[in-house]
């Protein structure tokens, strides 16, 4: 008896420019990556989705010479695999679900709805606060005018109010049965649970209604959990219903479908709960059309999935972290046309310094928003992030393409500005959504998976937090590395240095700030003795000072910029 | 064979040419197969309420909700007139709810009257001339017609007709009104980049239908959207000269009636921008693009500096991936332009041109 569910399972994760594989096996009670592989997405153009995951399935069954499709080349029944047992499917591709959100208040049910929808890409295209006293012919233009393929409604702790939330559900149900759209509106009710029944008579629509639990049970306590059933149906529907071959494919393979967003949620919180060093853990992905930000401390999880930063005052922002002096002209005319082929690559180091200050931007952004939606995130604008989170795990196209790890490390430490001691991992091969998807079938999967190491340690980082005047020395530094000569050194406030612990090795560190630096540890000026890993980069000092400055001219910024990226390797 | 996902420009000669005409909405289909259409005519139309109002009968009667309703003269789905009675109290002081506009009563609860006033259709049309070949029920319908298209990759979601006027490339920084010596007025006019907001208000106030660019400056991408006449630019943003391919078909069709459709791009529908001219003659019969793939022969524009508008062959589709100057390693054509140049592009980096 091994306890797992199954023996093998293909997840499948479904991006906007390249679908995704693995097939797991387990032997002997553990489970393995045994293929994994990717392919050209085909929704795009209201092609099938089902193409590209037919074609990713057919290399996936020459890498792991296993039968996966039959003699026509048509995805078999699960029933009749041989070998194959489940199927996963996590899905990031599409376009944002245009979304009305409707609750009693501003700061309190509005809040939690907006928390709730964030994870499930949506776009917020009506807010109704039924404190604000709209009336009825009011509201129902604002639903009308809006179009929504999702109407969010919540408010009233159980028990409480529940006069404005039923008006409100009447207007949405004349909204419902007045708007033509080619498929209706799904709506769930995340509200007082007393009310339930009389919502479902009130909507009369039938499997359009999806209810859920009360996301605020009592005044000033936000449960979103008990909401996600009622959105996961919600999303499955409407994208089956945007995304031909979708709903076939689920048929087919009996496969169960996740957001990404939720699915890369659901593993950020595993890995939090099995995290013993009290800190948070949090992973980053930024996709060709949306940036996917996921957090989790003491359980409770901050995600939320943002479309790609487009303003006019981009370009400026852009071109001050471009590591080669570029106008803002220049930026403005390569994020328009990146938007018009967003499968292109930067080819000329012009365009890749532009590419990657854009994904630094378009990273702020992500996090600026997620701390708009979660007030506990400790993310500032300005000063970056106030809290520990270790490790910090970087996905998405964006960052795995970048032709060095060094600046992989760059792009994130710029945008994120962390604090204390985290260590930076890649997930290379964008597996742990498709490890979050293959999780609601058998939770052991990804325990095992995860304990073979497959993300690439990208290097330990050390935050040095400091007032002290540029130049000053913040911390001395002394590390301990096997057989190795003991080495130490000053950091100066403004640097970034990087020491050498190989992939493999362990070094012990002895870090001594100064009185006023905080390097994590607790309180400011104390340090101590740090075990770490070796990794790729091995371990970097960050006391460039928070928030980061940048010098106001373009080549000085520049050279600052190549500076840094040199001491991480180029 | 390279795997990539392609993008595809259409720039064509005589070939069949469909298009799928929709609502967003669901509505009544006006066409019938077999009908021809010109450009304009409307293929399906939805309504929806142009202002909701709500009676308060409960509170202008002081009455209960239940005995409110019970003055209620209608019924729900009913039509009404203006000056109909919704709703009148009894006695000296007899007070009456009439309606202000033609509508429906769409709901009576609580105590409340809920009317949906006047209507505002909103209509798909013909974007060119053509036949109706299929219906879609309650959206629209297949029209095809023949001739050529000239696909771009911006628009501004606006489209007219009219006849097509070739200004040419770099000669047509024309900022002057009193420059511009040939008459614009409802045609529509091709030129080189625009790079200038004077430009483009002088070509407007020259009276064209439409505006087709080889390039626009990103700065003029607000002003562009909020242009009354469509406008498209073939290869983008920046300073861009039209392609040897799109200014060959340009000036094929020079004189000639063009239908302009600058439709908004999206990805998700692979909905381009486009230029279409009927043609009595016919090329390609098929209906449907063969599978496209990139392949030795394949004509392509390239995206992307140095070469951003660059046409040219691809003669060669190396195995192994190849390092570019930004460091990254990918997939790679090799390029002969039409300048006979060969040069070394990401696979990602090219418009496939059928």
């Amino acid at each position: 008896m091994t306890g797992l569910t199954c023996t093998s399972l293909i997840s499948v994760d479904i991006g906007t420019q390249h679908t995704r594989a693995w097939l797991f096996e387990a032997s002997e009670g553990v489970f393995h990556i045994t293929a994994g592989c990717k392919v050209p997405s085909t929704f795009t153009g209201g092609g099938d989705v089902q193409m590209g995951v037919w074609n990713v399935l057919k290399r996936l069954q020459v890498l792991s010479q296993r039968r996966i499709l039959d003699n026509e080349g048509h995805i078999i029944n699960n029933s009749q695999i041989p070998g194959v047992e489940k199927f996963a499917v996590s899905l990031s591709a599409g376009a944002p679900i245009k979304t009305a959100l409707i609750g009693l208040a501003d700061e309190a049910s509005l809040g939690s709805i907006r928390r709730l929808a964030s994870m499930f890409y949506t776009q917020e295209s009506a807010v109704l606060s039924l404190k604000d006293g709209l009336d009825t012919a009011h509201q129902l233009e604002v639903l009308i005018r809006a179009d929504p393929a999702l109407i969010i409604l919540a408010g009233g702790s159980d028990g409480g109010a529940y006069q404005p939330v039923m008006e409100a559900a009447e207007n949405i149900s004349l909204a419902y049965n007045l708007l033509p759209r080619v498929h209706k509106p799904q709506i769930v009710f995340a509200g007082n649970s007393d009310l339930a029944d009389k919502i479902e008579y009130c909507l009369n629509a039938g499997e359009d209604l999806h209810i859920a639990g009360n996301i605020q049970p009592e005044v000033g306590h936000e449960v979103l959990e008990p909401a996600w059933g009622a959105m996961l149906k919600s999303f499955e529907k409407i994208r089956f219903q945007q995304m031909p071959g979708l709903e076939e494919f689920l048929q087919k393979t009996g496969g169960q479908l996740l957001p990404g967003a939720y699915a890369l949620g659901r593993m950020v919180k595993f890995l939090n709960r099995i995290n013993q060093n009290n800190k948070g853990v949090m992973a980053l992905d930024v996709g060709a059309a949306s940036t996917m930000v996921a957090a989790a401390k003491d359980g409770k999880l901050i995600s939320s999935v943002l479309q790609i930063a487009k303003s006019d005052a981009l370009s400026e922002e852009v071109s001050r972290w471009s590591a080669l002096p570029v106008d803002a002209e220049i930026v403005a005319v390569y994020i328009n046309n990146k938007n018009l082929h967003p499968a292109s690559m930067p080819a000329t180091l012009e365009d890749l310094a532009i590419e990657q200050a854009w994904t630094r931007i378009n990273l702020k952004h992500a996090l600026r928003q997620t701390a708009q939606r979660y007030p506990e995130f400790e993310f500032h604008p300005g000063g970056g992030l106030s809290g520990a989170y270790e490790p910090i795990i970087l996905s998405g196209e964006a960052l795995i393409n970048a032709p060095t790890l060094g600046q992989a490390l760059l792009i994130a430490l710029d945008a994120l500005q962390p604090y204390g001691i985290t260590t930076v991992v890649l997930d290379r091969d964008q597996l742990l959504p498709a490890l979050g998807a293959a999780a609601g079938i058998d939770p052991l999967l990804p325990v095992q998976i995860l304990d073979s190491g497959i993300f690439l340690n990208i290097g330990t980082v050390i935050t040095v937090d400091s007032p002290a005047p540029e130049g000053s020395s913040v911390l001395t530094i002394e590390i301990r590395c096997g057989e190795a000569p003991v080495e130490v050194c000053e950091v100066h406030q403004g640097s970034l240095k990087r020491f050498d612990v190989k992939l493999g090795s362990q070094a012990r560190l002895h870090l001594s700030p100064t009185a006023e630096t905080d390097v994590g540890m607790g309180q400011k000026g104390l340090g101590g003795w740090v075990s770490i890993n070796g990794s790729a980069l091995g371990v970097v000092i960050d006391a460039r000072g928070r928030p980061i400055r940048l010098p106001m001219a373009a080549e000085k910024r520049s050279e600052m910029i190549k500076a840094w990226l040199w001491e991480l390797g180029g | 064979m390279v795997e990539i996902s392609l993008d595809i420009l259409r720039i064509r000669h005589g070939q069949q040419i469909c298009r799928s005409i929709q609502l967003p909405m669901r509505g009544r289909v006006l066409v019938r197969t077999g009908q021809r259409v010109e450009m304009g005519d409307i293929i399906a139309e939805y309504v929806l309420p142009e202002r909701f109002m709500v009676y308060n009968v409960q509170r202008g009667f002081g009455l209960s909700a239940s005995k409110a309703e019970s003055q209620v003269e209608r019924l729900v789905g009913e039509h009404v007139e203006p000056g109909d009675v919704i709703a009148q109290s009894s006695g000296l002081f007899a007070r009456i709810f009439r309606v202000p506009q033609e509508g429906r009563i769409i709901s009576i609860h609580g105590g409340k009257v809920t009317l949906a006033l006047g209507e505002v259709k909103h209509s798909c049309r013909a974007s060119f001339p053509g036949i109706v070949v299929e219906l879609i029920p309650g959206r629209g319908a297949v029209i095809c017609g023949q001739g050529a298209i000239l696909q771009g990759v911006w628009g501004n979601g606006k489209n007219a007709q009219g006849e097509l006027i070739h200004l040419g490339g770099v000669e047509a920084h024309l900022y002057d009104q009193k420059d511009l010596d040939i008459e614009l007025k409802d045609k529509i006019v091709s030129l080189g980049p625009c790079l200038r907001e004077d430009l483009l208000t002088t070509l407007l106030e020259s009276g064209a239908a439409g505006l087709i660019v080889s390039s626009l400056a990103p700065l003029l991408q607000s002003t562009g959207m909020n242009l009354d006449i469509p406008l498209m630019s073939l290869a983008g943003f920046g300073d861009i000269q039209t392609d040897a391919y799109s200014a060959a078909m340009i000036t094929k069709m020079a004189g000639r009636k063009v239908f302009l459709n600058a439709h908004i791009p999206d990805s998700f529908s692979a909905q381009k921008p486009e230029m279409i001219v009927p043609l009595d003659e016919i090329e390609d019969e098929g209906l449907f693009d063969e599978e496209i793939r990139l392949h030795i022969g394949s004509k392509v524009r390239l995206i992307g500096n140095p070469y951003t508008g660059n046409v040219g062959e691809v003669i060669e589709l190396p195995a192994e991936m190849e390092r570019f100057a930004s460091g990254l390693e990918l997939p790679a054509a090799v390029v002969k332009r039409t300048d006979d140049q060969l040069v070394r592009i990401p696979t990602s980096n090219l418009e496939v041109i059928i």
